[in-house]
């Protein structure tokens, strides 16, 4: 393998160039952009039908020879339409090029350089500035939502800054989906950084200072990044400085937040009937239902607390936000500040963060570029306790908590809880004043920085040096004072939690890119290193004097620590080759040889490689007389990427650590280690078509592909006996295939009025493909074959006997129980993974008005809401119960979706809620959904009006996230799956997204 | 200058793919280490029998369930809070039972990974390497006796002629090589291995008195004294009281009696704890106490005991009350407490005396020696020595001496297991081993289990039997 690809270089290099052209006379002049009037350098200016070609200088200026007849000046430039200037007998030619707002002509950034649009071989979706800039979100990944095709975007908590996953053409992984995330060059840290509140580390980056986000799908895009690639890479550029220009835009916006519809929960009365009815059922005397829930026939008992309404708030925001973009022409600079503060939509929860940025880029000669980028932010969030059956959880106990039981007394105090029966229910917690004693917050600082050093060591040759460091310093605590009852036996406890993160990468590429005729070659070789430590403490006290004292020094006693450290490291090389004849013909081929410190030493390196092809038709002879297309691309891939994230760094690594104590002296185990582990390797296809027909007025892409990713890492079980639950290997082979859509159009273009669409879709289908050892099924319903890797496993509920008020479910063989149902019983009843998903985004321009409307949308997927075990259990037990329930069976004959109330749950030993096997479709509904994530209405104020108070442009404008829902879902909010251990719900007592309302001004001078 | 260049970029790229032994990619945890570093003497082998110990504790076993399940799954307890918790084991849930499958074949390879590199360190200490035998192998034996008689039928009370108790591990696992796929081996095979170990860990196993971690590690008393319960259950009764009488001769453990039992409870250790589990603070998370304790299952909120907003799950059951009622002057009665309301009576067996809900648990008591030894004598035909011991057991809680006759001395002596052994975990078993139908008290309904009823038996969890494909369902799941 190494003497072929060293043959090819070398071959590349043996190709010889050729020119010589006569020339006769000159004419010179200025290229300008026709938008805003700037000067543009670097434009290619040729005269057509010969070689003859220079480039414009950094004002824009341009000379060239001509031949005496003048003929004609082509001027070429990324990202605007070519033009073609008869020259007749002129000798100044100054141009206005316009900007080409069409997809195919625009330079797009593919690992570790750029491109234009046009010779992209690969699968690659762009977001620019201006789909994403000011909207009250906190991270990109969140604001890119539904407008990728081929991207899946789902908030796992509502949290402001919290997390969310982000998968590339599904999930063909067991282990990990999520993909590489590469900012200015620089890997950096994904998922969470903190433990108190959910965390994203992706809102390190204000999503304001982001200039492009592309997103390589297919392995001809993404094999540059070899053994990290398999689940795509995002690749962001920040904003840079502008050349001989000061740009400096003010932004501020301010709004509020307010939950989705709630839970409608039973009032006091309602659940007082429907108590007293389940002790009376179950045998017991209705007197302590009465003691406890309050007569339903005298009111005097019956107190009528709003435990949600207490909890759920509108919440405010603001963000402020200066950019200053400027330089001179040897040195630009980006500087960027701001400062955003969220709150949700239930107390105690907030988000607040400031950033800083500086990009900055210096010419040093004519051969040497220097630039370095540093953003800095620091952030400070306040967390729900959510994603779970917790008692001191708000989405859990803000529903469940009785409300004949007020949180606060006549006098403001917080009463015990219950009142009636204190410690009788939620372990006493009274969830109120929980939430607003306790203290949960994180801080956060993270740096993304880099340097890099650009060489030109020949007119074909570059070398690019790049370094890059990112940081993440956080600190989590969690104080819980002993003011609130459960926790006054400790004397109140402060944890602390540290976490630190560093990532370094270094890599040298050389860049060779060579033009002979109609020939075009460019070559890219490279070689870098990576590698992640991170390390934890932990540390709690308890015991304070105060509860204002609360930091450990405080505490009497030192109650427990802990900590971690880890690390892994990663080196690869790589080659990249590009070839295209009169920009008709493309093909490309990567490989990279990557090696990982997380697997045996037989298997540590592996190598990943990927060709494309492509063809322009447009280019050729017989397109040239046709006036539909404007343009079209036929794309064609095929690779080899990998993956090794979702496993331990030491997991190849068989070994013994320490592990819990008796009598003061430590604790030993074993490890179960796998010494053979390597990596996921997943084999992607991809063909692909973008057109552009109408004279540009509609154009898109279609891709449809196919991943199938062998070796899956993956926790295979083992029998229980060995004294280990699993052990992770390489097993099986998962296929993800789809077909992805994206259409823009220009529905209107008439005057003042313009009418723009742009729409996305991605249908996709999952199934496991094989299994180790030729089996159909892993761990018994953990992997099936010709089955999606996630499904939800259990009976189907077949409703309430109207005989007896008890619950029914069909078992695999037909079978209609009331419990007792195992593992062999069950059978798949639905799949958390969507069949497709997209967005479409409607814009409306009038005069200086501009309104977006943007609507998201999933569906062909289940959810299973873990809520409606506490919400819907018919009054069995102790929560307060959704205002359903009140039509509860009475008498045998009786229809209804509500069975006979029993104080316990239990009937003739068989649990009203659980079939035996886990779950059921009872609780599970289609999660399919359509919601209205945005509307925007901006107003520029007339330029005339702006520049006569010394600005640029001045503009208003109002966002209205999540504003409608249509579902069918059987919960607050059908995106929000944050996959949990309880019951293996997809959801229990998650935090929702809220709808958001901003206003807002911005201004640039 | 381009060839050189190119030779510079291709010697790096080929010098990377050819030192596929990198020092930088040669993983070097800190966090962990070798085997021949973590079992190269015997402070390893010891490590590993450290945390089998520490797993005896943990909730799902002598830590919470296994002390109350027994309770809950017959009929010494009632529902006073309701969190979830015990309501399935009060009304005998199908699927609704101890489950202890996992985490005790965890504790089995801990002790066998002991055992096994034992064989290689031994000569550095022959006296220390004995006692870790011992204790290794004290440790399997209750491990396998709990899991034979959670998943299993006693030898000789079989229902239906289903023998199975749980599969013999033959060794220890070290890696996948050496895991394999078991059949569940018949509970005489099983009771076999586990008198056997407690055989060879009383003749290796220090003396109480020569153990200075004793009640906390075991000793030949705790020995005899876990044999003993192991032969009362396998019903070898003669020996089951021989055991008993050994294991109280070889123990500083004593009997309390009115003046002493109500504060033994209130102890660091129990005087009567012949085995005796200790807990440490570090052993707990933070919210352990409050979540998952004993003295928070079975006490209300509490602050002035330390007890704050202790969930108060259990009481005692309406006929459980009214047994121990039946006699007067039962020092034991003033173990219960009536609290939240009229028929709400808390034990104060577990009150978290090491602080924040925290105490040592003992397993093996005295009281339930007298007990065994009594049994052991009334079942294997000598009334006399049954008597003597019942009423032992009876004058010590300030009752008269037994006035029944010879052939109401069994009924008598299981009646003051029940009284005494409460919230220990052990009446559910007791029925069982007798092969009795399970009483219910009324407010589960009243109806008794029968003994034939499948849910006698715990169902083998699902994740056992997906994995093991030699292994069988218990009848009826």
């Amino acid at each position: 393998m190494k003497r072929i690809l060293l043959t090819c270089f070398m071959l590349a290099f043996a190709l010889v160039s050729v020119s010589a052209v006569a020339q006769d006379r000159t004419v010179s002049g200025k290229v300008t952009g026709a938008d805003d009037g700037l000067a543009l350098p670097q434009v290619t200016v040729l005269v057509k039908g010969t070689s003859t070609g220079v480039a414009t200088d950094v004002n824009g200026d341009y000379r060239v020879s001509v031949p005496a007849q003048g003929g004609t000046l082509v001027f070429r430039y990324l990202g605007y339409i070519t033009q073609e200037v008869l020259v007749g007998n002129q000798s100044v030619i100054n141009v206005q090029l316009q900007p080409d707002v069409q997809s195919l002509g625009e330079v797009v950034v593919t690992g570790y350089g750029v491109e234009q649009k046009r010779d992209i071989t690969g699968a690659i979706a762009q977001v620019k500035a201006d789909e994403i800039e000011n909207l009250p979100l906190q991270s990109f990944d969140r604001a890119v939502q539904g407008r990728i095709a081929g991207v899946q975007v789902q908030a796992s908590s509502g949290q402001p800054g919290g997390s969310l996953n982000f998968q590339i053409r599904g999930q063909s992984s067991l282990a990990n989906n999520t993909p590489l995330y590469i900012v200015d060059g620089i890997q950096i840290i994904s998922g969470s950084v903190a433990g108190q509140a959910s965390n994203n580390a992706l809102s390190g980056l204000n999503p304001d200072d982001i200039e492009t986000i592309e997103v390589l799908k297919d392995a001809a895009a993404a094999a540059i990044y070899g053994a990290q690639a398999a689940n795509g890479v995002v690749i962001i550029t920040t904003k840079k400085g502008s050349k001989n220009a000061t740009n400096l835009e003010v932004t501020f916006q301010a709004g509020v937040v307010q939950p989705l519809e709630l839970y409608d929960m039973m009032n006091a009365q309602q659940l007082a009937e429907i108590k007293e009815v389940a002790y009376v059922n179950a045998g017991l005397d209705p007197a302590l239902a009465w003691a406890r829930f309050g007569n339903p026939n005298d009111p005097a008992t019956i107190n009528n607390y709003d435990w949600a309404d207490a909890m759920f708030e509108n919440g405010s925001m603001y963000n402020a936000n200066a950019r200053l973009s400027a330089g001179t022409d040897k040195t630009q600079f980006y500087v960027s500040a701001s400062h955003e503060y969220q709150e949700s939509f239930i107390i105690q929860s907030s988000f607040d963060r400031s950033t800083l940025r500086t990009n900055v880029n210096h010419q040093a000669s004519d051969k040497l570029t220097i630039g370095s980028s540093i953003g800095i932010t620091y952030q400070h969030q306040f967390g729900s306790i959510a994603n779970g059956n917790f008692v001191n959880g708000p989405f859990q106990a803000a529903f469940t908590s009785q409300p004949n039981s007020p949180a606060l007394d006549e006098n403001g105090n917080y009463n015990p809880y219950p009142v009636a029966a204190p410690g009788s229910h939620l372990f006493g917690y009274n969830i109120l004043e929980g939430v607003n004693l306790e203290r949960r917050e994180n801080y956060v600082a993270q740096i993304q920085s880099n340097l890099n050093l650009s060489y030109k060591i020949s007119p074909a040759f570059t070398w690019n040096v790049l370094g890059g460091l990112n940081f993440a310093d956080s600190q989590s605590i969690n104080e819980r004072p002993s003011t609130i009852p459960v926790f006054q036996g400790t004397g109140g406890q402060s944890f602390f939690d540290n976490r630190r993160t560093l990532n370094w990468n270094a890599n040298s590429t050389i860049n060779w890119n060579k033009a002979y005729g109609d020939h075009n070659v460019s070559a890219l070789v490279g070689v870098e290193a990576f590698r992640s430590n991170f390390d934890r403490q932990t540390a709690t006290g308890r015991g304070f004097s105060n509860p204002a004292l609360t930091l450990l020094d405080d505490a009497a006693t030192p109650f427990a620590v802990g900590g971690s450290k880890t690390y892994s490291t990663r080196a690869g090389a790589f080659l990249r080759g590009n070839y295209n004849y009169k920009n008709k013909y493309y093909v490309n081929a990567t490989v990279r040889r990557d090696g990982s410190s997380r697997f045996g030493a037989q298997n540590r390196f592996g190598t990943f490689y990927s060709f494309g092809a492509s063809w322009r038709p447009i280019e050729e002879d017989f397109m040239s007389s046709q006036s539909l297309f404007d343009d079209l691309k036929l794309r064609l891939s095929y690779g080899v990427l990998g993956n090794s994230n979702g496993i331990g760094n030491f997991t190849a690594v068989p070994s013994f650590s320490g592990s819990g104590q008796y009598l003061g002296q430590g604790g030993q185990v074993l490890n179960l280690a796998n010494d053979q582990l390597t990596w996921e390797r997943s084999e992607q296809f991809n063909i692909g078509i973008d057109f552009a027909v109408l004279n540009n007025r509609l154009s898109g892409s279609v891709d449809a592909f196919r991943n199938d990713t062998g070796d899956q890492l993956f926790t295979t079980p083992l029998p229980l006996e060995s004294g280990f639950g699993g052990i992770t290997s390489n097993v099986g082979s998962v296929r993800s295939e789809g077909i992805e859509v994206e259409l823009s159009s220009t529905n209107v273009d008439a005057g003042d009025f313009r009418w723009t669409t742009g729409f996305n879709i991605t249908f996709l289908n999952n199934e496991v493909l094989e299994l180790p050892g030729g089996v159909d099924t892993l761990g018994g319903n953990q992997l099936i074959v010709g089955q999606p890797i996630s499904f939800y496993w259990g009976l189907d509920y077949v409703g309430i006997n109207p005989a007896n008020g008890r619950e029914m479910y069909r078992t695999r063989d037909g079978r209609i129980t009331y419990g007792n149902a195992g593992l062999e019983d069950g059978y798949i009843i639905g799949s958390a993974m969507a069949d497709y998903y997209g967005g479409i985004t409607n814009t409306f321009t009038y005069g200086n008005l501009t309104l977006d409307i943007f609507f998201q949308f999933q569906g062909g997927n289940e959810a299973f809401n873990g809520d409606l075990y506490n919400l819907d259990e018919f009054g069995n037990n102790q929560n307060n119960q959704r205002a359903r329930n009140a039509q509860y069976w009475r008498q045998p004959g009786d229809v209804t979706p509500i069975g006979r109330p029993v104080q316990g749950g239990f009937t003739e030993g068989f649990g009203a809620e659980d079939p035996g096997v886990g779950s059921s479709t009872r609780q599970m509904s289609d999660a399919s959904y359509l919601r209205l994530k945005q509307v925007s209405l901006s107003y520029d104020l007339p330029r005339e009006l702006v520049s006569r108070i010394g600005m640029q442009g001045v503009s208003f404008f109002v966002n209205a996230i999540n504003l409608a829902t249509w579902t069918k879902f059987d919960g607050i909010d059908p995106e929000v799956q944050a996959r949990n251990g309880d019951l293996g719900a997809s959801s229990f007592a998650v935090f929702p997204v809220g709808k958001q309302f901003t206003g807002g001004v911005s201004i640039k001078f | 200058m381009k060839k050189l260049i190119a030779i510079i970029v291709l010697g790096a790229f080929i010098s990377i793919t050819g030192c596929e032994d990198m020092e930088f990619l040669t993983p070097k945890p800190e966090d962990r280490i070798t085997r021949d570093i973590a079992l190269a003497d015997l402070d390893g082998v010891e490590a590993h029998i450290n945390r089998a110990f520490r797993r005896v504790h943990n909730f799902g076993n002598y830590g919470q369930r296994e002390m109350l399940d027994a309770d809950a799954l017959a009929d010494n307890v009632d529902l006073l809070n309701n969190t979830g918790r015990y309501t399935g084991q009060l009304v005998n849930a199908t699927r609704v039972h101890t489950n202890i499958y996992q985490d005790y074949y965890r504790m089995i390879n801990d002790v066998q990974i002991a055992l096994e590199a034992l064989v290689d360190v031994r000569d550095e200490d022959t006296a220390r390497a004995d006692i870790l035998e011992g204790r290794a192998k004290w440790i399997r034996a209750l491990a396998y006796f709990d899991l034979a008689r959670v998943y299993g039928y006693e030898p000789g009370q079989e229902v239906g002629g289903f023998d199975l108790a749980v599969p013999i591990q033959p060794q220890a696992v070290f890696g996948t090589s050496n895991i394999s796929e078991l059949e569940r081996n018949t509970n005489t095979e099983v009771y076999a291995l586990i008198i056997s170990d407690l055989t060879d860990a009383f003749s290796v196993l220090p003396t109480e008195a020569g153990e200075a971690n004793a009640p906390f590690l075991p000793s030949k008393a705790s020995a005899m004294a876990l044999r003993a319960k192991v032969n009362l259950y396998a019903g070898n009764y003669a020996q089951a009281a021989s055991d008993a009488e050994a294991a109280m001769n070889g123990t500083s453990a004593v009997l309390t009696d009115t003046t002493n039992h109500l504060a033994s409870w209130s102890a660091t250790i129990h005087p009567e704890s012949i085995f005796e589990i200790n807990i440490s603070q570090v052993d707990w998370s933070g919210v352990d106490g409050v979540n998952n304790s004993l003295a928070s299952m079975t006490n209300t909120d509490d602050p002035s005991r330390g007890l704050n907003a202790a969930q108060g799950v259990l009481k005692a059951s309406t006929t459980f009350l009214a047994d121990l009622d039946s006699e007067p002057d039962d020092i034991r009665r003033e173990l219960w407490e009536n609290t939240t309301g009229p028929d709400n009576w808390e034990a104060r067996k577990w009150n978290g005396e090491k602080g924040n809900f925290l105490e040592n648990i003992p397993m093996i008591r005295y009281a339930e020696m007298v007990l065994t030894a009594a049994e052991g004598y009334a079942r294997s035909g000598n009334s006399a020595q049954a008597r003597t011991y019942l009423n032992q057991l009876r004058f010590s809680r300030g009752l008269l001496e037994f006035g029944g006759t010879d052939g109401d001395l069994a009924t008598e002596i299981l009646r003051q297991r029940r009284l005494e052994l409460v919230l220990e975990g052990h009446r559910f078993w007791d029925l069982k081993r007798l092969g009795l139908d399970i009483p219910k008290a009324p407010a589960q309904g009243g109806q008794p289990l029968p003994y034939t009823d499948f849910r006698i038996l715990s169902n083998i969890p699902d994740g056992a039997l997906t994995n093991n494909s030699l292994l069988t369902q218990n009848p009826g799941y």
